[in-house]
């Protein structure tokens, strides 16, 4: 009997592992949607993937399929999501990332996906009001527990003001859009949603961030520690993907395609301009960890701390884990297309002809 | 129309200046494209070759011809004519529609409803009247039934209208209303039966109508909240008598809950409250410490007056386990609820008020629900004077009796029906995540602690199919003991039931 199943085991382990080496399918949250709900984001390299197939036909030939999941409630739902085991990897914001690490999801980060990012602060357009200062007292909207909130806190700081000095109002993205069209609120803190409103005259920007990259959003790509246990390997090839992908659209001369692919997600060509023509692209979107990225999480999560939506401190330099991006930098032979930054956003060395 | 790319500016042999459109060349202030322009510039050098000559003959053809497609691409009066016309189609189909074929309010309004419809199977045949001791399968019995084993039932079907009458867009100190109607059976159904009305047809009758006022501000998730509701609506008592059709995995409510009345709407006015309340922004989770309630009602069901001066109180107090999101002890809480009543008793014969009787309710409960897993408890105990008569020498004696219950429920789901971020997803379609839940559930009634063998015991297994927003399948069997002195009765009983909302 004992020989039978011995004889049964060695039948059955190798197919069980090889199983195991596989997932049937990724699921990958995105912290947004498009104009209209609709399963479409722009703005990143991650978007510009998705757009593409990108990681469909690299997954194709193992037969996993690749399911991305597009989240109205941005960053905190992806973060429920996460805690339920309902994705594998997400490409979300600063400050759900961190809200959710301190709270004990197991995750890691594995690519910068954004940097620079910034908000927008839009009044109705016969408004009086002229600037932030001006709106103290007044009912600002801004979607909490995603990085608006993060970032609006410290451009806060940064002018002396407190958000107490405000009437803060949670609304998401597009419920802040209709309400600040219908002046049932003061402004709206938002990022280039804002942009089509503008060019339709109805809204103005009093301030935004675009001149002052430490007051900027970070994104990224994490991945749960359960599934990078399970499938290093996965991992790799949806890193080195990305990465195609990422350098595709740092390439200035793509810059008009990239614009192309993301205003499918209902922004129009004017929102994408406003927010990225004053960057190189090579630079918003670096998947680098670098000084810059790794001082400014440290900055977010002090920020956090400090409006106590974060509970607790943790090792930023160990959450962000370079070995997937470092190994596929090394492969696909990309060491030299992102300058590294230092703490204030500038580049630290002189650019190859490559990166150039 | 189509959106113009930016422009590329080249300087040729520094003399002629010639923009290029469509090129897409990032700028600081990028402009629609424009011709080429041609500034005041020096001839060209003398020393030119022949070749330069050609080579620049053949780039401003080239020039030219992208000149010429540029041009195609502008906007015409034609294209804003076009648009013009479009509008003004659209805004006049939108009027017409608006006049013609919308439902219009004086405030505020959303309509929604909701329907069952079943198919029953009984283990034994029911004959008229049914017997206490079996199970009913239906909520619409005849006056007359025969050897009955099945039977296909609209147990429910309610619409309902709920919105808001004053809405305050600084603190949300808002003040709603809900009215619904429901048709439904008899009064050992989840629902209760109209007022004067008969077991055997669905009445449509008044079931929800009362305005709520929030005192406290709901502009933000975070905070206490504090509401009082005046008119008729549910009690807040315990679990399984607060739990919307919507919620409840099991078809049958418990048996405690029709026995106690508390199937029935009551007329009142009740306070609702959350206190020490948490707003985790980072996975849009609230949680309050302390759920309460204190209320007044008639006590004498739905749609009527109260036929006495002393008004029924209710109140309940819940805890919540604080934890953070990802603690397993997300969503534990314990709970009491008190229901003082006073009731009038009457002579059996002549239907003449005797004397005031009590009708007393106390319940604990403990509820659990962490996806994908939810587990609650109930139990109940009352204290109710049943009847009271004369004795021989004129005194009145009462006759009072104490029942309890106990009611579990297990559920499972598979799918993600219950998660509001999944439930939010962008798609282009009518998406929705499929869940499939089985459930057991035990319910225990024991209408008389003092007497022996007369409970009634109900095992239920089910599953319950989540295949579209507002619509679920759901299969039920119902194993039923009615415990007596002479030997237990068994029965049991098969439901198929799909509820849908819109």
């Amino acid at each position: 009997m004992r020989k039978i199943l011995i004889g049964l085991l060695m039948v059955l382990t190798p197919a069980t592992v090889k199983a195991a080496d596989l997932p049937t399918e990724i699921r990958i949250g995105v912290a947004g949607v498009g104009t209209g709900n609709r399963p479409v984001v722009g703005g990143a390299y991650v978007a510009t993937a998705a757009n593409n197939g990108d990681l469909e036909n690299e997954f194709k030939k193992d037969g996993i399929a690749v399911e991305y999941v597009y989240f109205a409630g941005a960053g905190p739902a992806v973060n429920e999501a996460l805690a339920n085991g309902q994705l594998d990897f997400a490409y979300q914001g600063d400050l759900p990332a961190l809200v959710a690490k301190a709270g004990g999801l197991q995750t890691k980060l594995i690519l910068a996906a954004g940097r620079f990012s910034a908000i927008y602060i839009g009044v109705p357009v016969d408004s009086p009001y002229r600037t932030l200062e001006d709106l103290k007292g007044k009912r600002v909207a801004v979607f909490k527990g995603t990085n608006l909130q993060l970032a609006f806190y410290n451009v806060l700081t940064s002018r002396g003001l407190k958000d107490s000095d405000f009437k803060l109002i949670n609304m998401s993205t597009y419920d802040g859009n209709a309400a600040l069209l219908s002046k049932d609120i003061d402004a709206q803190v938002s990022g280039n949603d804002l942009v089509p409103l503008v060019d339709r005259g109805a809204v103005r920007i009093i301030y935004d961030t675009r001149k002052e990259v430490k007051l900027g959003r970070l994104t990224h790509v994490l991945v749960t520690e359960d599934f990078e246990h399970k499938y290093p390997e996965i991992v790799q090839r949806l890193v080195n993907t990305l990465l195609k992908t990422a350098a595709w659209e740092s390439d200035e001369t793509n810059r008009g395609k990239v614009y192309q692919i993301w205003v499918k997600s209902g922004l129009g060509l004017s929102a994408w301009k406003v927010d990225y023509d004053a960057f190189k692209i090579r630079d918003r979107d670096s998947p680098l960890f670098d000084e810059f990225y790794r001082t400014h999480y440290k900055r977010l999560l002090k920020a956090g701390r400090e409006l106590k939506l974060v509970r607790k401190d943790f090792d930023i330099d160990r959450w962000l884990d370079p070995t997937y991006l470092n190994r596929g930098l090394k492969e696909l032979h990309l060491e030299g297309v992102w300058p590294e930054q230092d703490a204030e956003g500038k580049p630290k060395v002189q650019l190859t002809a490559k990166s150039r | 129309m189509k959106q113009a790319a930016p422009a590329l500016v080249l300087t040729l042999w520094g003399a002629v200046t010639v923009t290029l459109p469509g090129t897409a060349v990032a700028q600081e202030n990028p402009t629609p494209p424009t011709p080429p322009t041609l500034s005041s510039s020096p001839p060209a050098p003398e020393n030119a070759t022949s070749s330069d000559l050609g080579a620049l003959k053949k780039e401003v053809a080239e020039l030219r011809e992208q000149l010429k497609q540029s041009n195609a691409d502008r906007v015409t009066s034609a294209d804003v004519l076009g648009v013009q016309t479009d509008l003004e189609n659209f805004k006049y189909q939108y009027q017409r529609d608006r006049e013609t074929k919308s439902a219009l309010s004086n405030r505020y309004l959303v309509i929604t409803g909701l329907v069952q419809t079943r198919f029953a199977y009984s283990s034994d045949e029911l004959n008229s009247p049914i017997p206490a001791n079996v199970a009913a399968t239906s909520a619409n019995n005849p006056s007359v039934v025969h050897n009955r084993q099945t039977t296909f039932d609209v147990p429910l079907a309610v619409v309902s209208f709920n919105g808001l009458l004053y809405r305050d867009y600084e603190k949300a100190r808002n003040l709603g209303f809900n009215l619904s109607f429901a048709a439904t059976g008899g009064t050992t159904s989840n629902y209760g039966l109209p007022a004067g009305g008969a077991n055997y047809n669905n009445f449509l009758t008044v079931w929800d109508a009362n305005v709520a006022y929030q005192i406290l501000p709901t502009i933000e998730n975070d905070g206490p909240r504090l509401s009082l509701t005046f008119g008729q609506q549910l009690v807040p008592f315990g679990l399984e008598a607060n739990t919307t059709e919507e919620l409840r995995p099991v078809i049958n409510n418990a048996i405690f809950v029709a026995q106690t009345g508390f199937n029935l709407r009551q007329i009142g006015l009740v306070a609702r409250g959350e206190f020490f309340s948490q707003y985790d922004f980072g996975y849009n989770y609230r949680q309050s410490l302390i759920q309460a309630a204190l209320g007044v009602v008639n006590g004498n069901g739905q749609n009527r007056d109260d036929e006495n001066n002393n008004k029924d109180i209710i109140a309940r107090l819940a805890i919540t386990v604080p934890a953070e999101y990802n603690s397993f002890l997300r969503e534990l809480r314990v709970g009491g609820s008190y229901y003082r009543g006073r009731k009038l008793l009457t002579d059996a014969t002549t239907g003449n008020y005797i004397v005031g009787g009590r009708r007393d309710r106390y319940g604990a409960d403990v509820y659990y629900n962490h996806w994908p897993i939810g587990l609650t408890y109930e139990y109940v105990r009352t204290q109710e004077d049943l009847s009271a008569s004369y004795d021989a020498s004129g005194s009145v004696v009462k006759k009072s009796a104490s029942a309890d219950s106990h009611t579990a429920t297990v559920f499972y789901s598979f799918g993600q029906q219950f998660l509001t971020s999944i439930r939010t997803e962008g798609k282009f379609n009518d998406w929705w995540p499929k869940t499939f839940q089985p459930f057991i559930r035990y319910d225990r009634w024991d209408p008389d602690r003092a007497v022996a063998n007369n409970q009634i015991e109900i095992w239920t297994g089910g599953f319950n199919v989540f295949f579209a927003e507002t619509t679920k399948a759901q299969l039920n069997y119902n194993h039923r003991e009615q415990h007596a002195a002479t030997g237990n009765t068994n029965s049991s009983e098969f439901l198929a039931q799909i509820q849908f909302g819109f």
